[in-house]
């Protein structure tokens, strides 16, 4: 096999060390697009966990080199020089129930889950909401409707959308992928 | 200065039709194909945001 990018070289690095502890986790962010019909490069690991795990993954990121640059109940921040991983803490049903039905793939970077595209959708929202100024969530959520429009359980895309108070932004975003 | 139908009709020109490739391939491959492109590329890329993980979250 072709030796791996550099960002290849690091999720192989995460996602075997994630696997030997023993912890669910789940790809999200502009990676998890990919299985989804959406292959865009990016720089950054967005993974979502289980809250109850996030001490142990703590210290094996700090084994890995890592730094935590800020952690609270609902996310942490990692960096190694230039690379950064992100995690959500699941620990609200929602995030929970999306992180144990995530789909598993067998990838050259090792057997990872991935979240399902409307479950992205939600977490994409939910960044654009806390801040707008994040316009490759919208974009991301564009490119998801368009690609995987026939397939998507709209029911809970539109879910997400209530949560949130947007529910003129998805007419507005299906309008523009019809 | 209003543009003329001809003008228009430049603009509007043939500019191809939207096709993708057949996707046999693993997409996880091709992501690191991607990025294994872009590496040789030394990209300088643009500033993260800090604060990444504040803000309401309701997931």
């Amino acid at each position: 096999m072709a030796a791996l990018s550099r960002l290849g070289k690091q999720i192989e690095e995460l996602v075997g060390a994630l696997n030997r502890l023993g912890v669910r986790f789940a790809l999200i962010g502009g990676l998890a697009l990919t299985p989804h019909k959406v292959i865009r490069a990016t720089q950054d690991i967005d993974l979502l966990i289980d809250s109850i795990s996030a001490d142990r993954i703590d210290q094996q990121l700090l084994q890995l080199g890592y730094r935590c640059v800020h952690r609270s109940a609902d996310a942490g921040n990692y960096l190694r020089a230039d690379e950064r991983v992100d995690f959500l803490y699941a620990h609200r049903p929602a995030a929970r129930h999306l992180l144990a039905s995530a789909a598993e793939f067998t990838t050259p970077f090792g057997v990872l889950r991935v979240v399902s595209p409307e479950g992205l959708i939600g977490f994409k929202l939910q960044a654009l909401t806390n801040d707008p100024r994040r316009t490759q969530d919208l974009a991301d959520i564009r490119a998801l409707i368009r690609a995987n429009r026939s397939t998507l359980k709209m029911d809970e895309v539109r879910e997400f959308f209530r949560l949130f108070d947007r529910e003129a932004l998805l007419e507005e975003l299906l309008n523009d992928t019809e | 200065m209003t543009p003329s139908s001809e003008d228009a009709a430049v603009l509007a020109s043939d500019a191809g039709v939207v096709t993708s490739p057949p996707d046999t391939r693993d997409p996880f491959a091709a992501l690191d194909d991607l990025m294994a492109v872009i590496d040789l590329l030394s990209p300088r890329w643009p500033d993260r945001r800090n604060g990444a993980g504040l803000g309401s979250f309701r997931l």
